[in-house]
């Protein structure tokens, strides 16, 4: 699949939900295309929900929180792997965080203490210590067209 | 011998890296190996030799017709990997025992408890991830906490369930019959997962309680279980700085937690243990919490110290709380001494005290006292089950007389103690044995407190020999009624439960 819509906040496609592309002031010339495989999909129930940002959106400095990721996407699930392409950025450093809503709830469902329920993954396929990854180890340079797989698991 | 086999299954994992040339033994083993024949005590802290036994001996002395049923226990077994040490006797991976007994002969089964951790490390020949406080080189990412869930310090029997349960994960379900491991226990899709720690509280209906700990999240989670193992209610309370509490105690009204000042500061670069930092001026905080609202709780305070084990609580009609403890003044055991055992030194002895406490939930106030001299150092608190979160008059515990000739820095011996008569019986093992947990066993058909047994297992480092023995609850210091002897040692363990 392939998601070329970077300037329209909220567009549906035949296959997938392009929930919010932050309009990037991405000249021709600068565009890249960052192609992202979504690995070991239990099930074709529910959907994925990807999102892909800088720093700023995962990081949050103290008190506050973090940005809005600018690329947040919805793709049916289907057993195996799910994969799409993209060049709504501007080239940078990225990572990508996605979950298998199995249960299309739109929500990472989670135990009573906040441990996530449904299979989820981070670019570089980061695990983390106790929570999520830093972004030092999810980021991705996507200062070319580049190509990534993650891997979701509970 | 399954010895060997155990050893061939290890080689054979380690084979491939064998080709490039073995990494030497690293220093904890060293030193292990170096201080074992000088100090035999530190059989029990060897790694198990065998991955599973299945042993029959005959019973010695008058062994109580009436006693027969099954102690499980649980353990940290395996201290090695290859060529790596753990650097804590807390790392060790489970092994879960059965000791069976009809009377005549004692059978002894075991088995690992196939985590995820054991099972994996196991393939690979070598440490993959870090431990209770063993730092491993270039370590894999920890995703959740039952990825370094070694099931390793007590086991559950309820509702026809036999979990093997570490402190900060998922118990671990085992076959009752063959200790095979059955895979992680999930009580209710909501609670998969979420930490079930090693010492929850069994009522005698069979309701259950527990607590559970996320130390960066500084929450406690807590648990209301029914008899039939459905999840009644869970909740959590906010509890930053978290502490590591280990036990809890449960009233017919309230559940209280003790939050020792061993603080969780943030596991970057460091071990789990290491996350956490003593302070000694700081109070320890006492949560008290409502059984019907988990959203209903109070805080109170004591003086900064140690817990890993209560006895029991009681309520009266005043509204105070009563119960005891083994209090240490500070965690230095679990920081220093239990790193030393594993390189095979004893370090100073830290002797824990056992005390009563009270807290006053109408004046607001909560105090302690000693209730033993501090020459008479106590640990393993236990109690009949069938008074558990009841008032109880009688106590069993292990302990170490200041004045003990013991050949080992472990615990020496068993006592008990009644509240109402005051008195405090006990009995001195050899110098060459070391005790582990001894429990109350009540004699079928009797009056709680009234007629039971003590039973539990010893290492005899002399004989080389782990051994179970009997007492009479009323007469403790006569000495064993009865016993049975293993032709091999164990790793010392840590905790059991009898099922009749």
């Amino acid at each position: 699949m392939r998601i070329a819509n970077r300037f329209r906040p909220l567009i549906t496609l035949v296959y997938g939900t392009v929930v919010s592309a932050v309009a990037m002031l991405s000249s021709a010339a600068q565009a890249v295309e960052f192609s992202i495989t979504i690995e070991n999909v239990s099930s074709d129930s529910g959907k994925l929900m990807i999102a892909v940002g800088g720093k700023e959106s995962f990081e949050n400095a103290e008190g506050s929180e973090p940005q809005p990721k600018p690329l947040q996407i919805i793709l049916p699930a289907r057993t195996g792997s799910v994969s799409f392409t993209t060049d709504a950025l501007p080239p940078g450093e990225y990572a990508v965080q996605v979950f298998h809503d199995v249960n299309g709830n739109g929500e990472l469902d989670a135990n009573f203490v906040g441990m996530p329920k449904e299979p989820w993954g981070f670019s570089n396929n980061a695990r983390g210590n106790f929570g999520p990854p830093k972004f030092a180890d999810t980021k991705v340079d996507v200062s070319t067209d580049t190509a990534i797989s993650i891997r979701v698991d509970k | 011998m399954q010895r060997r086999a155990f050893l061939q299954q290890t080689a054979s994992a380690l084979a491939l890296t064998s080709l490039f040339g073995r990494a030497a033994a690293d220093a904890y083993q060293q030193a292990f190996k170096a201080a074992l024949p000088q100090a035999p005590w530190l059989a029990g802290l060897e790694s198990v030799a065998q991955p599973a036994y299945d042993t029959t001996v005959a019973v010695s002395g008058r062994w109580p017709a009436a006693l027969s049923g099954t102690l499980y226990r649980n353990g940290p077994a395996r201290h090695d990997i290859g060529n790596f040490r753990y650097k804590h006797w807390f790392d060790g991976d489970g092994m879960l025992h059965a000791y069976r007994f009809d009377g005549k002969t004692l059978r002894h089964q075991a088995k690992m408890v196939m985590t995820t951790k054991y099972t994996e490390e196991l393939a690979a020949g070598r440490p993959l991830y870090p431990g209770f406080a063993s730092p491993v080189p270039n370590p894999a990412p920890v995703s959740s906490a039952d990825a370094v869930n070694v099931a390793n310090i007590s086991v559950l029997h309820h509702h026809d369930k036999l979990l093997a349960l570490w402190e900060a994960g998922s118990p671990w379900e085992m076959n009752a019959d063959t200790l095979d491991t059955l895979g992680t226990y999930s009580f209710s899709a909501d609670t998969d997962g979420a930490p079930f720690s090693a010492h929850p509280r069994v009522e005698p209906d069979g309701t259950l309680w527990n607590f559970g700990y996320l130390s960066a999240a500084g929450l406690l989670a807590l648990w209301h279980i029914d008899a039939q193992g459905r999840v009644v209610k869970v909740g959590t309370v906010p509890a930053a700085p978290m502490g590591m509490p280990h036990d809890f105690v449960v009233t017919d009204r309230h559940i209280v937690v003790l939050l020792c000042p061993l603080h969780y500061r943030g596991i970057e670069g460091s071990t789990f243990l290491d996350a956490h930092e003593w302070a000694g001026d700081a109070p320890t905080r006492v949560l008290v919490v409502d059984k019907n609202d988990f959203s209903s709780y109070r805080w109170f305070e004591l003086p900064a110290q140690w817990v890993f084990h209560f006895g029991n609580a009681w309520e009266d009609s005043q509204g105070v709380i009563h119960f005891d403890a083994a209090r240490a003044p500070t965690p230095t055991l679990m920081q220093d001494n239990f790193r030393r055992y594993m390189r095979g030194d004893a370090g100073e002895e830290r002797p824990s005290q056992h005390y009563s406490y009270r807290i006053d939930t109408r004046q607001g106030k909560a105090t302690e006292s000693a209730l033993f001299e501090q020459s008479f150092a106590t640990e393993f608190p236990v109690i009949d089950p069938r008074v558990s979160c009841r008032r109880n008059d009688r106590l069993v515990m292990l302990h170490r007389k200041a004045t003990s000739k013991a050949a080992h820095p472990m615990l020496t011996g068993v006592s008990t103690y009644s509240y109402s008569t005051d008195r405090l019986e006990s009995y001195d093992y050899p110098a060459t044995v070391i005790p582990e947990e001894h429990l109350y066993v009540p004699r079928p058909g009797s009056a709680p407190e009234s007629d039971g047994w003590i039973v539990g297992t010893a290492l005899d480092f002399a004989r080389l020999e782990t051994q179970l023995n009997v007492f009479d609850a009323q007469h403790l210091q006569d000495g064993p009624i009865a016993s049975a002897a293993l032709p091999y040692t164990l790793p010392l363990g840590l905790h059991g439960k009898f099922v009749a």
